[in-house]
């Protein structure tokens, strides 16, 4: 195998990548100003909040398989609890920008944050 | 002439092993912060790039195969399926890359590449699993870690190529 390390191709292809990596981060984030966080389970959505007017901490518990408990505050949304082994979807945190994702894969839940115009589905 | 296929399966079998091993290796990194979770530098693609540039297609993707068995049975449904739809995808990616457009690209770009084909698969099953398209959210952060992660297999394969190579001598000759 006698592929070279480096060739002046590479720099193009990290280019046009982070070009293209910071134009969606950027069309994601200026959607509109109201932070609204959409909760969904297999595809279909089960719930949808509006972050800025959650007045104190609350918890969802929902009837997944493994379940999954997701707490929501004032600004932020996470899963506060989950059955499965990896607890990859509380490793996530606290979501509370636009564009913030938790997934939780076994249980085919996802929680994302997004502007309220927007149909999160479009994306 | 040693080149049976006895000896290919019993080289394919030692870097499915040390596919493997890279794997766990990297598994007890712990979780990078502002990553989304369960994005991994994939080091065990330094094998199966090594396998698609230098064996052919039907290794490497033999290789890919077993690793997303290999998940499947020790963590899990969700696991092997994130495993096998990023992995084939960035294997084919690579083998097609090496084979016709290294005079155009190194080992770092094809890396690169690679990743993404990676991550699109990946983000492509956790799509239909959930059932929700928001999960392209991932993309741009994914996107930027894989050139990182990427970059960093393509120059680790260039150092451990000799030993590769004449790892590989022992079976073809």
């Amino acid at each position: 195998m006698k592929t070279k390390l480096f060739r002046k191709g590479d720099i193009a292809v990290i280019l046009v990548i982070l070009v293209a990596a910071a134009a969606f981060r950027l069309y994601q984030t200026k959607q509109s100003d109201k932070l609204e966080a959409v909760i969904t389970v297999d595809g279909k959505t089960v719930e949808t909040i509006d972050l800025s007017a959650v007045e104190s901490k609350r918890v969802i518990e929902l009837d997944t398989a493994p379940k999954v408990v997701i707490a929501v505050e004032k600004g932020a949304i996470y899963f506060e609890e989950a059955e499965c082994d990896d607890k990859l979807c509380i490793n996530c945190g606290k979501l509370s920008r636009k564009g913030d994702t938790a997934v939780c894969l076994p249980a085919k839940t996802v929680v994302t944050v997004s502007g309220s115009d927007v149909d999160v589905m479009t994306y | 002439m040693k080149k049976s296929i006895a000896f290919k399966t019993a080289l394919g079998a030692i870097l499915c092993a040390q596919a493997l091993a890279l794997g766990f290796l990297e598994s007890l990194i712990p979780p990078i912060p502002f990553l989304p979770p369960g994005a991994k530098p994939g080091f065990s693609n330094i094998v199966t790039m090594f396998a698609a540039g230098s064996l052919g297609l039907p290794q490497a993707l033999a290789i890919t195969l077993i690793k997303g068995g290999f998940a499947f049975v020790t963590r899990g449904f969700t696991a092997g399926i994130m495993s096998l739809s990023g992995g084939i995808l960035s294997t084919l990616a690579m083998w097609l890359l090496l084979k016709f457009a290294d005079n155009k690209l190194g080992l770092i770009g094809i890396s690169v590449i690679c990743a993404l084909c990676h991550n699109a698969g990946q983000l492509g099953a956790a799509a239909v699993i959930t059932g929700s398209g928001v999960i392209i959210y991932y993309a741009p952060v994914l996107a930027v870690f894989g050139i990182a992660t990427g970059a960093v297999t393509g120059i680790i394969l260039k150092a451990v190529m000799p030993v590769l190579e004449k790892q590989k001598q022992y079976f073809y000759r």
